[in-house]
């Protein structure tokens, strides 16, 4: 964090009002104080993350994280996986019909739907057309769809992860595997979908902008 | 080591083939529209020397007025001759390219990959023998897998060229060629030979009599196609789904209408949110592409375990950008989906096919990068029979059983069907109620053979001595007794026929009201009643006394 600032103040103060005034954090503000100030903290805590290593800091990072993902379930954990509608029920029978005898039970089950529930709220949360693209071309039927970030800062969120990847490769992979294994908990549609991912691809970004400037500030001299 | 290879090719392509072969006309049951279109065009071209609307050796079909590719029907013509027209022998080509591919895939990594391993390609070309996309564009005539690999083969030559420049020619010429099998090799392949050239320039500076003769001969042989530009059916498929019109960002682009450069943004945006869709985790591995036809149910492009070493293998090639492979890889990848995203489709996996084969590529690379030179290294065989025979399992369950039973009725199956019911009334009339503007009348030419001859006499008017230029579709036809149209209630009960049509279009309350008698019942695979066939009854249906404009009606028609 301190390296950041070095940089150059008034470029830091511009990456922080930038990212302040994206839409998503403008929509968590109205929605929700709390987790508002529970993402910006973990932000934090992320970028500091990327320059520091040290217990304390992975520890902190850790229970601001617990703390964030326990608050986002409480307003928005997803019980309807774990239920099977009527046309669910309808469309096993259907399909295991289709196969040779007692087969299609292995298949098709009320563990083979939950898990696929489970599997589509993770995957839909890993798709970069949420964030910039209110995700279009694939909009969501019945999802809350709006752009999270501005396009343009996508170029930065590649350059933050291959930067974050390359210098922090396990934090990184343990941060991002768990994250998307705790978003699979919250409903696609619900208010608060994709929230766990908003400080991680934030701090990317902010890394990306920053590892830029550095670059371009470098080249110039 | 040479007869270690051979025994794996062997068997790589045994698996290939029988993934490919195994019940081909069975699986998909029935034929695709576009598969339907290939098969009746190369017979009518076989037979007659002229495609279904009369036009000799046309560049592109035009079919229902989409112009699709023709490579595909000219190479299926000697299959059909040798087999018949069937849905095994117009899906011959596509499975046979299929098998190819792998052998390509393996010779590809063997002979650039820089360690000379036979692990790495064997495993390459086993991922490609199982991904779920290559298995499901093997199994149909899909122009765009035949594009693939002569695509892989050109690629295949220019890496040669690398080696022994003369390579570059034949490299050239079907990179070239590649452009007749599908629209989007019309874009990729002119980049990729730019980006190709341009990567190694310092080589094509010592050898540039080559480079010019290849090059003229590239632009030699997509002559007739840059001919072709200033005419509607060349670019139809383009113009029928771009995003470049006033009209569409009239209607589209509402957040941009106030701002300076509106448009231009739009369409920045529409082509960036296009473009970035084809490398999104969620379109991937999860959420396969939105038309039934070119996905398998609950089976996305690649399987879910395929995200690890997916990650590993591009840490892989980037580590190893300077080689030649690796950068043959990431330029595929960057530019395959350029061409799929000038348009709006989402997700559109025939126009990526390149990519994803390359894709394909770096998921095995970062496979064995997993266990290279680590302590499990010693897992590798294990965990790949594993990861194999779960991918199995989950192919057959999604292709051979949901697929086949689930999808049958985009693929026509139903028609497959009324082919044989049709031959029962052969001497009465018929009219296939089909609604809207969709070509049903090519299952009917495709399953009944319908004699090309009538059909170019039939349809000759319709394309009024402007093959690519009059792209207006009518999907009414006549076929002797057969006839093909919406129905017109007020006219078909009075007339003496049978009237087939879904379960939709004719209600049980509205045969029984016009006393229609249920003469047969096609079924999809699923068990869903697709088609019903009634016989009218206008005498029945007029009675002793008809009054008002039921007599006017029942004396006009009887």
């Amino acid at each position: 964090m301190i390296d950041l600032i070095k940089i150059n103040k008034m470029v830091f103060l511009s990456i922080v009002i930038l990212l302040l005034s994206t839409p998503w954090i403008l929509e968590l503000l109205k929605r929700s104080l709390l987790l508002s100030i529970l993402s910006l903290v973990l932000l934090i805590c992320l970028v500091i993350i990327f320059n520091k290593s040290s217990a304390k800091l992975y520890l902190t990072t850790g229970l601001v994280f617990l703390v964030f993902t326990i608050t986002v379930f409480v307003v928005s954990f997803d019980k309807t996986i774990f239920s099977l509608t009527d046309l669910q029920l309808m469309e096993i029978n259907a399909r295991r019909s289709y196969y040779p005898q007692g087969v299609g039970r292995i298949f098709h089950n009320k563990i083979s739907v939950i898990f696929y529930g489970y599997e589509k709220n993770v995957f839909f949360g890993l798709d970069p057309n949420l964030y910039f693209f209110a995700s279009h071309p694939r909009e969501r039927a019945g999802a809350d769809d709006f752009q999270r970030y501005y396009p343009w800062l996508l170029p930065f969120l590649v350059v933050g992860i291959f930067e974050f990847a390359k210098k922090k490769p396990t934090v990184f992979f343990s941060i991002v595997i768990v994250t998307s294994l705790m978003n699979g908990f919250i409903n696609y549609k619900s208010t608060f979908n994709s929230l766990l991912f908003f400080p991680l691809i934030s701090a990317f970004i902010i890394i990306g902008l920053n590892t830029s400037i550095s670059y371009v500030r470098k080249h110039l001299k | 080591m040479k007869i270690k290879l051979f025994l794996i090719i062997l068997i790589l392509t045994g698996l290939a083939g029988f993934l490919r072969f195994f019940q081909l006309d069975q699986i998909p049951a029935g034929v695709f529209i576009d598969e339907a279109s290939h098969g009746y065009n190369a017979y009518s071209l076989m037979l007659t020397g002229k495609d279904e609307w009369g036009q000799p050796l046309p560049i592109f079909l035009r079919s229902f007025g989409t112009y699709p590719s023709s490579l595909y029907t000219f190479l299926s013509i000697p299959i059909i001759k040798t087999l018949d027209l069937s849905i095994f022998s117009i899906r011959f080509l596509s499975a046979l390219m299929g098998i190819i591919l792998v052998v390509l895939t393996f010779f590809i990594i063997y002979f650039f990959e820089g360690s000379k391993s036979i692990l790495k390609p064997t495993i390459g070309a086993l991922f490609v023998v199982i991904v779920p996309w290559s298995v499901l564009f093997s199994r149909a005539a899909i122009e765009a897998n035949l594009a693939l690999t002569i695509v892989a083969t050109s690629i295949l030559c220019f890496l040669l060229s690398l080696k022994k420049t003369w390579w570059f020619i034949p490299g050239t010429i079907l990179m070239a060629l590649s452009a007749y099998a599908y629209h989007g090799e019309r874009i990729f392949g002119i980049v990729f030979l730019m980006v190709f050239i341009y990567l190694k320039k310092d080589l094509w500076q010592k050898h540039k009599k080559l480079l010019i003769f290849s090059l003229s001969l590239f632009l030699i042989i997509q002559l007739p196609q840059f001919i072709l530009l200033n005419k509607e059916g060349s670019i139809r498929r383009f113009e029928q789904l771009n995003y470049l019109s006033d009209d569409f960002y009239e209607n589209h682009g509402e957040q941009f209408h106030n701002i300076i450069f509106g448009k231009q943004l739009f369409i920045a945006k529409e082509f960036s949110s296009q473009y970035l869709s084809y490398f999104s985790v969620r379109n991937l591995f999860f959420d396969p592409d939105p038309q039934p036809v070119r996905s398998i149910p609950n089976l996305s492009v690649f399987y879910v375990w395929m995200i690890i070493p997916l990650i590993f293998g591009l840490r892989v090639c980037w580590k190893r950008r300077s080689s030649i492979l690796s950068k043959v890889l990431f330029v595929t990848i960057i530019i395959s989906p350029i061409a799929a995203a000038l348009v709006r489709d989402p997700f559109y996996t025939l126009r990526t096919l390149p990519g994803l084969w390359a894709l394909t590529i770096v998921i095995a690379l970062g496979f064995v990068d997993i266990f290279q030179n680590r302590v499990w290294s010693r897992l590798t065989y294990i965990v790949l029979v594993i990861v194999a025979a779960f991918s199995l399992i989950e192919l057959y369950s999604g292709y051979f059983v949901l697929l086949k039973h689930e999808r049958s009725s985009l693929y026509g199956y139903q028609y497959q069907q009324l082919s044989t019911q049709l031959n029962k009334y052969s001497d009465k009339k018929v009219l296939i109620a089909a609604s809207g503007d969709y070509p049903t009348y090519i299952w009917i030419a495709f399953y009944q053979k319908i004699d090309p001859g009538k059909m170019q006499d039939f349809s000759k008017d319709r394309v009024r001595n402007d093959y690519y230029g009059n792209v207006q579709f009518d999907p009414n036809y006549q076929f002797a007794n057969i006839e093909i149209r919406p129905l017109i209630w007020k006219n078909d009960i009075y007339i003496d026929q049978i009237i087939v049509a879904g379960p939709v279009t004719i209600s049980s309350a509205q045969a029984t009201e016009h006393k229609l008698t249920k003469v047969f019942e096609i079924t999809d695979q699923a068990g869903q009643v697709a088609l019903i066939g009634y016989k009218t009854n206008p005498k029945l249906k007029c009675g002793k006394q008809p009054i008002g404009k039921m007599m006017r009606d029942c004396l006009k028609w009887q």
